[in-house]
């Protein structure tokens, strides 16, 4: 069965490619231009996955209402934000609306392909146990690959999935440095060195909040980021 | 020279004031002087006229003779050295050069005589040789109580004096005398009797010399003696002087050939000796009393007055003069008016006036206009420097409210505008307005980079979005080439997008940024690698400290300020060139520097290279095809100030390059 993505996008060009692309993926697309007219489709059902635009038209907070609701309909609806800029994503991602991730706009449509298609099987694996997963333990750290999702001392870290694949490709070779590139391609963004500067304070924020004296990321000045060996 | 003193000087004007007083002062006193002289004229002419009543006691109308007072009398030794200083005044007499020159004297009612004969042609006889004998004498003519009497004189030689009658026999009188000879003449000194009641008085001398050569001189015209009347000092005018001349002066009669007749009275004495002190008698002096005055003779017991108004008040023209006093510094007015009897001049008067009283007056008026001057001049002149002084505070404050009015980044602060309606508050209100058009058009360009980078967004995410769409279509291979150029254009407008809004990125970066405990030593070494790299083939080279050096401060930012300096160094720095990094701590201050080989900065440009939109790339040098927007220096210079520090531009001496020093005390 064809999942069913639903686009919030006022923009028609860019509605209409992102739509495109995603049947071409497989996927069902309602291409939606605004808050009301989502309100009206999701009346009798959800889609399995919503990618809401940030700057809704005329509303500054239109997005950010469209998302509460949702959120309080469905805790584990997959919410996917577009932001216009790479900068707008720390912003945004700070007002923890329960998004479950933030891409930029200028991201290429492959790589928001992959992010839908990841951010679905996360939702997918909470539903059902998985046989067979892949976890990688580092001391605290468990990391369950299939499911998208990382534990430390046993309580769940609620990243989202850009961060996740970062935290992966640094605890994937523990003590090597990964620059902020390859960072980057690992959490397939393409985005400006400081957002990942931000990205990587972010997940350091998130760990902290459950373990105050978290200290694994290292900062390598001028070459990028590693977890300790 | 500044408006302050401008004014002061303009002020100054007003010392017009005090000269316009002063000129003023000289002309009331040219005024009272002449006031002064007429008022003692009059009371010299009612003097005059009051003594003109009685006329008998002043010399008679016609011809005299004065006779002077002896206090004693003098010794008959034909010499006249007692005569007491009236030998000085003698009667001349003679034509051509006078030859013969008497003196009278009055004595306790006996009358003396002193004659003096310049007679170098000695042809000298007796008095009693015969009348047609002719030798040198003197023929001298008496009018007594009984009658007329003509005596001769001659002696042949010194001794006492030898008197005949016209026929050379025993006169009938007896005369006492002298007959002196001496170098170039011959001098007589006789007394008549006591108390002989002499009428009036003829004298002739002839003179003989060895060729038979006459002259002949005398009081009268031809060789005959005229007789001449008697008169001496008037001792009974005196009262009347007193009486009629004002207490004050000095009342004096004189007859016309200036011998004085009469005299009484004192000149005041000096009030203004106590009255003013002397420097300010100095100060009127010199600036009142500008013509030189003659000098007064004070003698109290004159016996012939000298004054140039005595000579024109006996030409019948009354006059009076100023002069200085001798000993005092006061001003002496004396009025000379001639004594008219039925319309002939038989005398003159002269009262003489010492007047402090104009001083005091004078003093009185110029100290009013000194102290009014000086107090109107205070005035104005603190009126008119507060009034410069508050003008000119007013402009100081609008020209530094004018120069701080741009702030570095090209910022309008708020100007404070004057209410006031004068021409200055027209220009605060001005400047007001035209920095609010220049504060709308900033805020508007600086706002048009990052709306349009706003705006720029959804056209390139949508040129994007249909580029990955266009790539997944099937496409003839002919396509593909002008798709990957379109992409490739498209990254490019994305990173000048990014560019355009980077200033206002750093600048919520800097908002947002958290200090921890860096070790900028460790953090330089570091990026080191990665920045040789980057800087290939130039060379880099580190002068880092063994020891860490910790500082307060976000790191991720100092990383980025020095990656703008590296950009920096590598546009400007040719390819055989070096990079230098250094670091150590000055005080509390951390001091790190790049310095590369290659152009140095214009002076000029060294303090604005961190303003905003400054850049001094030529074209050529934009590498990659980067927009050079001028701000990479400015976000070091916010990231210094961020650490509470600074950054500066020096020029390595030797003009080999430039060095670029970032100050860094720490956040907060």
């Amino acid at each position: 069965m064809s999942r069913t993505v639903a686009i919030i996008e006022d923009e028609p060009a860019i509605r209409d490619n992102y739509a495109e692309a995603l049947r071409r993926h497989g996927y069902a697309v309602q291409a939606l231009a605004s808050r009301t007219e989502a309100r009206l489709a999701f009346a009798l059902r959800l889609p399995d996955l919503v990618i809401i635009d940030v700057g809704l038209g005329d509303e500054p907070e239109g997005g950010f209402e469209l998302c509460r609701e949702l959120r309080a309909r469905s805790a584990t609806l997959p919410i996917l934000f577009l932001t216009a800029r790479d900068d707008e994503i720390d912003v945004i991602s700070g007002l923890r609306l329960g998004a479950d991730d933030y891409l930029a706009k200028s991201t290429s449509l492959p790589q928001l392909t992959a992010r839908i298609h990841a951010l679905l099987r996360r939702a997918e694996a909470q539903l059902q146990p998985v046989p067979r997963e892949s976890v990688l333990r580092l001391r605290e750290l468990t990391l369950e690959l299939e499911r998208l999702r990382i534990c430390w001392r046993g309580q769940e870290v609620e990243l989202t999935v850009t961060e996740f694949w970062m935290v992966h490709a640094m605890v994937r070779y523990p003590g090597h440095v990964k620059s902020r590139e390859q960072l980057m391609r690992e959490a397939q963004v393409v985005v400006d060195e400081s957002t990942i500067t931000s990205h990587i304070k972010r997940i350091r924020r998130k760990f902290q909040a459950l373990d105050p004296a978290f200290d694994e990321i290292d900062t390598v000045h001028g070459a990028g980021y590693r977890w300790r060996a | 020279m500044r408006l302050r003193s401008k004014l002061l000087l303009v002020s100054l004007s007003i010392l017009v004031l005090p000269w316009a007083g002063w000129q003023f002062v000289r002309q009331l006193e040219v005024l009272l002087r002449a006031g002064q002289e007429q008022a003692l004229l009059a009371s010299a002419e009612a003097l005059a006229r009051g003594i003109a009543q009685t006329p008998g006691r002043l010399p008679p109308a016609g011809s005299g003779w004065f006779a002077q007072r002896l206090a004693y009398a003098p010794r008959l030794d034909g010499e006249a050295g007692d005569w007491q200083g009236a030998e000085a005044e003698p009667l001349a007499l003679g034509e051509g050069r006078p030859w013969l020159r008497v003196v009278l004297g009055r004595s306790n009612e006996r009358l003396y005589l002193f004659l003096q004969v310049d007679d170098d042609s000695r042809q000298r006889g007796e008095a009693g040789w015969g009348g047609d004998l002719d030798f040198d004498r003197i023929d001298l003519w008496l009018l007594g109580p009984a009658g007329e009497l003509r005596l001769r004189l001659a002696n042949q030689g010194s001794g006492v004096l030898q008197v005949a009658d016209q026929n050379g026999l025993q006169p009938p009188l007896r005369i006492e005398g002298y007959w002196r000879e001496r170098a170039g003449g011959y001098d007589i000194e006789l007394a008549l009797p006591q108390a002989f009641g002499l009428r009036a008085l003829g004298i002739a001398a002839f003179d003989v010399d060895a060729a038979g050569n006459r002259r002949h001189a005398g009081n009268g015209a031809g060789m005959t003696p005229e007789l001449w009347p008697l008169y001496g000092y008037v001792g009974a005018l005196e009262p009347t002087l007193l009486a009629l001349a004002p207490p004050g002066m000095r009342a004096t009669v004189v007859d016309r050939q200036a011998f004085v007749l009469a005299r009484a009275g004192q000149v005041a004495a000096d009030r203004s000796q106590e009255d003013l002190m002397p420097w300010r008698r100095w100060l009127y002096r010199s600036l009142l009393f500008r013509e030189p005055l003659p000098t007064a003779d004070r003698r109290d017991d004159a016996r012939r007055l000298a004054q140039a108004e005595v000579a024109t008040a006996i030409a019948g023209q009354p006059a009076a003069v100023w002069r200085r006093d001798p000993d005092g510094s006061r001003l002496l007015l004396s009025a000379a008016v001639p004594v008219r009897v039925e319309g002939r001049t038989r005398a003159a008067v002269l009262l003489e006036h010492s007047n402090s009283a104009l001083l005091l007056l004078t003093d009185r008026a110029f100290s009013g206009l000194l102290g009014i001057s000086a107090l109107a001049f205070l005035a104005t002149a603190g009126v008119l420097l507060a009034f410069a002084s508050r003008l000119s505070a007013r402009i100081r404050r609008l020209r530094d409210a004018a120069e701080k009015a741009l702030d570095r980044e090209g910022r309008v602060t708020p100007f404070p505008r004057s209410a006031a309606r004068d021409e200055v508050g027209d220009l605060s209100r001005s400047f007001d307005r035209l920095l609010g058009e220049i504060a709308a058009y900033t805020d508007y360009l600086r706002s048009l980079a990052s709306k349009l980078s706003h705006e720029l967004h959804t056209p390139l995410a949508i040129v994007r979005s249909s580029l990955d769409n266009l790539e997944t279509a099937s496409l003839p291979d002919e396509s593909r080439p002008y798709v990957a150029r379109a992409r490739d254009g498209i990254e490019r407008m994305g990173k000048l997008v990014r560019t355009m809004s980077e200033v206002t990125r750093i600048e919520h970066a800097i908002a947002a940024a958290e200090a921890e405990d860096v070790d900028v030593a460790r953090l330089l070494r570091d990026c080191a690698e990665g920045y040789r790299q980057l800087l290939a083939p130039r060379r880099l080279v580190l002068a880092l400290p063994e020891a860490p050096l910790p500082l307060r401060a976000a790191p991720e930012l100092l990383v980025q300020a020095l990656d703008k300096l590296v950009d920096n160094a590598r546009g400007f720095c040719p390819e055989n060139g070096w990079v230098r990094i250094a670091l150590r701590r000055d005080g509390d201050v951390l001091r790190l520097s790049l310095s590369n080989q290659g152009p140095t900065v214009p002076e000029t440009m060294r303090s604005r290279l961190f303003d905003s939109l400054v850049s001094l790339r030529e074209p050529g040098q934009r590498s990659e095809g980067r927009m050079h927007l001028g701000f990479g220096l400015t976000i070091v210079r916010l990231i210094a100030e961020l650490h509470r520090g600074r950054v500066e531009a020096l020029n390595l001496p030797g003009g080999e390059g430039v060095e670029f020093v970032m100050h860094l005390r720490g956040m907060g």
